[in-house]
């Protein structure tokens, strides 16, 4: 058997031991958004749209994510609705960026697995770091849309006659724990992404200038800070959302 | 972050003071070509010629196009002198790139000796302004949004930086086995974030056990995993930027990208186990420990996802790179993304398993006095 079929049913049985059904249901979750990533791929790589394959994707994958690892309910949709809005302001901040410091593509430390390819594919690579960004950053704010929303709608169950304000007050205070735990999870996620190209760096010595003129260096920190900047909008998002509906009395 | 209260609140004028003094930053890093040793250029204006139609063999249709640029240096001896420079970039740009009109740029001078065009080479973007605008950005939407309540993430990711920072110079000037080097990196990252999480507290020792058994556990699965199949299907030699031996740094690289995912998963079921003991005291082991794997199982799906999507993401140029040079998909999957999905399993595989860790560990602890 295959190291990675192997590992994988050796995950099965631990989200099992984890969380019984709701480890399984992680589990089909993680494998359905395997098949949906590794589909944009195919698609942007036959000559696709990248932008709309990965606009369509994303929204299945941030489905997948929300529903499949939670009890359905209102605040499932609160959330599912908050992420499609911050991954929309989101992709509106990345264009821009990555025109300015067009990290796409490979840089020299690539050359060695370049070798004997052809480079001339006809997609542009602009595009393709667009995709890679925009998913990169779809879990951590699924994750951080869920915690927000499921927290505020608890505390209005518990206390439908809560003020607006205090509800944004609670808001913001399960937002900086979120916010703490997200940066955590992303820039060791960084940390361990960069740690052979920062000992590459290291050992050849490369000048501080160069390191954050780098294009990999650049476009590894781009994708951490635009989910952490992902991360920090979704507590306003969520917010504004739950006052709204309450306004409009569905909550 | 649970349980970290700064009290100090910022007022709007300081928000606005950093917020002019980040503007300041970024225009001074777009002015800054006086700091850099290497020649810098801006480009002050463009040519560009006609494009060229070019077909590989895999058939991909891509179009080539040679440009003039006329580059102003901008510091050195030769600074105001002005080159004409010539650059190809292709539609797709995986290596090169169309220069714009004011652009900055590295230049590389083959012979000291002689400046001129013919001797000067365009090395790549200034990129330093973007990244740095970026940094200002988020810090900005930090403090707006949550004033300074953000601040101990953003210490945290510092201090942990500089550790980090240390521990690769040891790896670069010593030949100890870099895993065991990153290990103990691990166990401080760990201790430094629990104590900035929980303070000094028996919540502190929860997190920091059940994290180093979580991740020790899953790792010691995966090595054996990895021996006993022979590492069938899994390719080590594409691991990009590898200067030592490529097994030991890429456990130590799983270690350190699951830690912060790890740490944060046992610090939300410890506080909120701790919690829920102090309102109900009368609730039994088992009870507690049910109560955590509860939320710990509701926080696991999201946070895999999280670590999955950033490993699998980043694979992306070289995956589309690799399908369109006519590779088929299994080769494909095996040369580039094995490595990837792997330390995802290996994360993930930690996740999990820390769940029913830190629940036994915080329900038979919460019950026990504080020995100090």
């Amino acid at each position: 058997m295959s190291t990675i079929t192997v590992l994988a049913i050796i995950l099965l049985a631990a989200m099992i031991l984890a969380g019984g059904v709701k480890g399984i249901y992680a589990y089909l979750g993680l494998i359905l958004n395997f098949i949906f990533v590794f589909a944009t791929g195919h698609l942007i790589s036959i000559g696709l749209s990248a932008f709309w394959v990965t606009i369509v994707n994303s929204i299945i994958i941030l489905l997948i994510t929300i529903y499949f690892s939670n009890d359905q309910g209102q605040h499932a949709d609160i959330s599912f609705i908050g992420s499609i809005i911050v991954v929309l302001i989101v992709i509106a901040l990345i264009i821009p960026i990555l025109h300015w410091a067009q990290v796409q593509g490979f840089s020299n430390e690539n050359n060695d697995d370049l070798e004997g390819m052809s480079l001339l594919i006809g997609i542009k690579f602009l595009n393709i770091s667009t995709s890679m960004i925009i998913l990169s950053c779809l879990g951590a704010v699924a994750e951080a849309s869920v915690a927000i929303s499921t927290g505020l709608t608890e505390i209005i169950e518990h206390n439908s006659k809560i003020s607006n304000q205090h509800l944004i007050d609670s808001g913001l205070h399960i937002g900086k724990e979120i916010v703490g735990t997200a940066f955590n999870t992303l820039f060791f996620g960084l940390y361990g992404e960069i740690l052979a190209l920062l000992i590459w760096f290291e050992r050849l010595h490369y000048s501080f200038a160069s390191i954050i003129n780098n294009k990999i260096f650049v476009s590894e920190l781009i994708m951490t800070l635009i989910s952490a900047i992902g991360v920090i909008l979704t507590i306003p998002v969520i917010i504004g959302i739950i006052l709204h509906r309450r306004k409009k009395e569905v909550l | 972050m649970k349980k970290i209260n700064s009290k100090i609140h910022i007022s709007w004028l300081t928000i606005f003071l950093i917020f002019l003094s980040g503007v300041g930053l970024i225009l001074f890093s777009h002015y800054d070509s006086g700091l850099y040793q290497a020649p810098i250029g801006q480009i002050v204006s463009v040519k560009n010629g006609k494009s060229q139609k070019q077909v590989d063999q895999f058939n991909n249709i891509d179009y080539s196009t040679n440009q003039k640029l006329t580059v102003k240096i901008l510091n050195g001896k030769h600074k105001n002198e002005t080159y004409q420079l010539e650059n190809n970039y292709s539609k797709s740009n995986a290596t090169d790139l169309q220069y714009k009109k004011n652009q900055r740029i590295f230049l590389h001078v083959i012979n000291h000796q002689k400046w001129n065009s013919k001797n000067l080479m365009i090395q790549g973007l200034k990129r330093d302004t973007s990244l740095i605008f970026l940094f200002w950005l988020t810090i900005i939407i930090i403090l707006v949004v949550l004033k300074f309540k953000g601040s101990m993430a953003l210490l945290s990711v510092i201090i942990n930086a500089t550790i980090l920072y240390i521990s690769i110079k040891i790896d670069v000037m010593t030949s100890i086995n870099p895993f065991v080097i990153f290990t103990v990196l691990s166990i401080i990252f760990t201790g430094v974030t629990s104590l900035l999480i929980f303070g000094k507290s028996k919540e502190t020792a929860v997190a920091f056990f059940s994290t180093i058994i979580g991740t020790a556990l899953s790792l010691a699965i995966s090595y054996l995993v990895l021996k006993i199949t022979n590492q069938n299907g899994v390719n080590f030699e594409m691991m990009e930027y590898v200067t030592q031996d490529r097994v030991p740094l890429f456990f130590a690289a799983s270690m350190i990208g699951s830690l912060g995912a790890i740490m944060d998963l046992s610090a939300d079921i410890t506080s909120s186990l701790f919690e829920v003991f102090k309102e109900n005291p009368s609730l039994s082991k088992w009870q507690l420990f049910l109560t955590g794997r509860k939320i710990g199982s509701s926080i696991m799906g999201p946070l895999v996802n999280v670590l999955f999507l950033i490993f699998i993401a980043v694979t992306f140029p070289m995956l589309i790179l690799f399908l369109d040079n006519g590779n088929a998909w299994g080769y494909t999957f095996y040369m580039i993304m094995s490595l990837g999905v792997v330390q995802s399993l290996i994360s993930a595989i930690g996740i999990a398993l820390t769940v029913p860790i830190t629940s036994m560990i915080a329900s038979s602890l919460c019950r026990t006095k504080v020995i100090k």
